[in-house]
């Protein structure tokens, strides 16, 4: 028997391996089946009918398609060879129609002040598959409307549809067993294990997974109507697994953050820290200008004269070899290899190493969550900055070469340098006695308050770039925001300091970048299943349907 | 007799019989011991209180959570505790034809109680039930594991004095050990009469038993 199965749905033919869904056969030939527990991320439940199609099976004794009885799920049923699917015959869409006017007879309708309105299925489908007016003419039953299931969720027992998404989420996913759906018939509900506090890492998934309402977060709860918000592809920094992310905006501020699909670094999930980065962002100090210590340039230096003073600086350095350069783990891949092109060939640094900016969040888990709480050191070494390149130079040979005075300029990217030091104290201790402290950063810390230049640049969610993971996969991150005052984009200003030194950048582009570092951001290679979501075709509408952006 | 819930342990022929009934099932489908535990609990503790259940979790052992859901879901796992004499009547359409509802609400005034409620010395818990299967002795009620037919007006009276006065149940170990339906028919004194020997009660207009 081959591994692969031939079969038509709605008259095109696709090859799939066998044991896969039709649901998902369906999907490669650009075919919806709606529908609403089914979700690739979960175990296969089959409950809500939805996703019924006419599934015709090929007899090959007979050699002729067996006529179905009755539609089959979609989701439940393995692909065979030489199957036949019709998902749109008038007999299908009769049963939709008649699964969502049961789904509806209880549902409350209050979209208008439900936070899912406009990403819920429930809604997308009535539009497209039922559309009729209400035949219930009696009081619906009511259910609890304002359940607390830990700290960061609320479960609304009117608008859900008994799904169990959650349910398998928290048994199959985080394995936690916390949600499970007790009672019966109408009186139905999600309920929290007895003694469950439902507060591990994971919680926020059930509200991204839930097709409908039900589980809303506390920290998005009537924040903002979803069609006013801006989806921009992201990564979540908040540890070396590089979730991939949707930051959902409004332009001058992130308003929640959701996982992308990425099959080979998240799946479908994130964890809760990596959904609350964007607060931890948005209380970063910043400064808008560049700040300098020095008084040939004053306190308040334009950039030209910055870059020209920082770059003279650097340039001095080139035979010297007095130049430490300490990167950091939150550079993109591209700024990396800029940086390493600056401190070895530019200038023929001895001294090179990355810090560690975060060192605190979440425990590392079975899940996701890993122990390094900062998204690219692997990246960053690949390309090129790489930790005592030269005579193994490292971390500990600079805070001793500092310490014995031998460094003359020190170039810092980003926060964090205290870290490797005792106490804020001892670190500006060490670094008075170098002459020349140049950090490039997005945030304002302990060393920007003693170094002599400090050049603002863009955080994540203002610049594009790409990280890489623990495990090599490489994630690419776009500006969602607008860039703070003046700050700059790392990869240009990098290379600006290149010139300035008098030497030059290792390429001109940041495509060209791409390129030299031959990684493929899988994440570039976006289907129509990673985002648009096509209900209604033609239109571009960008859903986090089902939470994780797929179809 | 109230069991403390706090300390939960099982007697000796309930724990052999857990151990019998792990080995009916595979060792990835222990989960099916959900249900024959649960009414095992029930039977040793007399209802299924939250403490039951994090005692029948952990003895199978199952995520709580899923014991929960089986608990909730079928109505013979009682979630509240119950009196000695459970009296289920049964209300369904062949029963409430022969007068069902005359019945229960004969039950009613002589406990002085509603159904749903327990007499206050905890003797009687009395519910309505839908169909019992046993539509030909019609009306009937169901105490505890054991059918009352062709009940009359006279017989209620009957059987609820045999049943106050009738020694405590707890100490009987076939009930332990079999669920309900399955076990051996526990007689209680004078049961063969009082079970068969009304015939229905009279409703206006119609003969006793009369089809
Ligand atoms: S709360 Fe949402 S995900 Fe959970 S069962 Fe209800 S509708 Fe489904
Ligand atoms: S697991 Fe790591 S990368 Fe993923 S969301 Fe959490 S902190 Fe971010
Ligand atoms: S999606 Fe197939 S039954 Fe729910």
């Amino acid at each position: 028997m081959s591994d692969q199965v031939t079969l038509t749905i709605d008259g095109k033919e696709v090859t799939v391996p066998r044991g896969t869904k039709v649901i998902e056969a369906a999907k490669q030939v650009g075919v919806e089946i709606p529908h609403f527990c089914y979700h690739p991320g979960l175990p296969v439940d089959g409950n809500c009918r939805m996703c019924i199609a006419d599934v015709r099976t090929w007899n090959a004794r007979a050699e002729k398609h067996f006529p179905a009885r009755r539609p089959a799920v979609t989701c439940w049923t393995d692909a065979e060879e030489n199957m036949q699917v019709f998902t749109d015959t008038d007999e299908v869409k009769k049963s939709r129609a008649t699964v969502m006017e049961f789904l509806l007879i209880n549902h409350p309708i209050d979209c208008p002040i439900c936070d899912k309105a406009g990403e819920c299925m429930l809604q997308d489908h009535y539009m497209q598959h039922d559309g009729k007016r209400s035949e219930l003419r009696e009081e619906k039953i009511h259910k609890p409307r304002l359940k607390p299931f830990g700290e960061r969720i609320v479960y609304n027992g009117e608008r859900c549809i008994l799904c169990s998404r959650c349910t398998r989420f928290t048994a199959h996913v985080s394995k936690t067993h916390d949600l499970g759906i007790v009672n019966r018939g109408d009186r139905a509900v999600v309920e929290l294990a007895q003694g469950s506090t439902f507060d591990n890492a994971y919680t926020d998934n059930v509200s991204d997974i839930c097709p409908v309402g039900a589980l809303t977060k506390t920290d998005f709860r009537f924040k903002k109507r979803v069609w006013f918000l801006k989806h921009t592809d992201s990564v979540c920094g908040g540890c070396s697994r590089n979730c991939n992310t949707v930051v959902d905006h409004d332009r001058a501020e992130i308003v929640r953050i959701m996982p992308r699909r990425r099959d080979e670094v998240n799946g479908h999930f994130m964890c809760n820290e990596g959904r609350d980065i964007y607060k931890s962002l948005a209380a970063t100090v910043r400064t808008s200008a560049p700040i300098s210590r020095v008084d040939e340039l004053g306190a308040g230096p334009s950039w030209d004269d910055a870059l020209a003073w920082a770059g003279g600086k650097l340039g001095e350095q080139k035979k010297g070899g007095k130049l430490a350069v300490i990167g950091s783990p939150w550079m993109s891949n591209e700024e990396a290899l800029v940086l390493g092109h600056l401190a070895g060939k530019v200038c023929k640094s001895a001294w090179m190493d990355i810090k560690n900016d975060v060192i605190e969040g979440y425990p590392a888990d079975d899940l996701l969550h890993t122990d390094d709480h900062n998204p690219n050191r692997a990246g960053v070494i690949a390309a090129g900055v790489v930790p005592g390149k030269k005579d193994g130079k490292d971390l500990a040979a600079i805070q001793e070469a500092i310490a014995a005075g031998e460094v003359e300029v020190l170039l810092v990217w980003g926060t964090g340098l205290a870290n490797h030091y005792d106490s804020v104290e001892a670190m500006h201790e060490a670094v008075a006695k170098v002459p020349v402290v140049i950090q490039l950063t997005d945030a304002m810390d302990a060393l920007s308050e003693v170094a002599q230049l400090v050049l603002p640049v863009r955080n994540w969610a203002e610049r594009d770039g790409t990280w890489t993971n623990f495990e090599g996969h490489t994630s690419r991150f776009r500006k969602a925001l607008r860039p703070h005052g003046q700050a700059r984009d790392g990869f240009e200003l990098l290379s600006a300091m290149c010139t300035a030194a008098g030497g030059k950048p290792p390429v001109k582009t940041f495509k060209d970048a791409r390129k030299k570092l031959k990684q493929d951001p899988d994440s570039d290679v976006r289907e129509v299943a990673d985002g648009e979501f096509a209900f209604y075709k033609g239109q571009s509408l960008y859903r986090h349907h089902s939470g994780t952006t797929e179809v | 007799m109230s069991i403390d819930h706090s300390n939960l342990t099982w007697s000796k022929p309930a724990a052999d019989r857990l151990e019998w009934l792990r080995t009916r099932y595979p060792a990835d489908k222990q989960r099916a011991l959900i249900l024959p535990v649960l009414h095992m609990a029930q039977r040793e503790f007399g209802w299924v209180s939250p403490s039951v259940i994090d005692f029948v979790a952990a003895a199978i052992p199952v995520p709580t959570i899923q014991v929960e859901e089986v608990a909730c879901f079928y109505t013979m796992y009682n979630r509240k505790p119950i009196g000695r004499w459970h009296l289920q009547v049964c209300h369904n359409i062949s029963c409430s034809l022969m007068g069902a509802e005359i019945v229960l609400e004969h039950i009613e005034g002589k406990l002085g109680i509603k159904r749903g409620e327990t007499t206050p010395d905890g003797e009687f818990t009395l519910m309505g039930a839908e169909c019992l299967g046993s539509c030909g002795t019609a009306p009937m009620m169901q105490v505890n594991d054991h059918y009352y037919e062709n009940l009359g007006l006279s017989d209620v009276d009957e059987l609820l004095e045999t049943l106050r006065a009738t020694a405590d149940i707890a100490d009987d170990e076939a009930n332990v050990a079999h669920g309900p339906g399955s076990g051996p028919s526990r007689k209680l004194p004078q049961d063969g009469e009082a079970h068969t020997a009304g015939s229905g009660v009279v409703l206006p207009g119609h003969a006793a038993g009369g089809h």
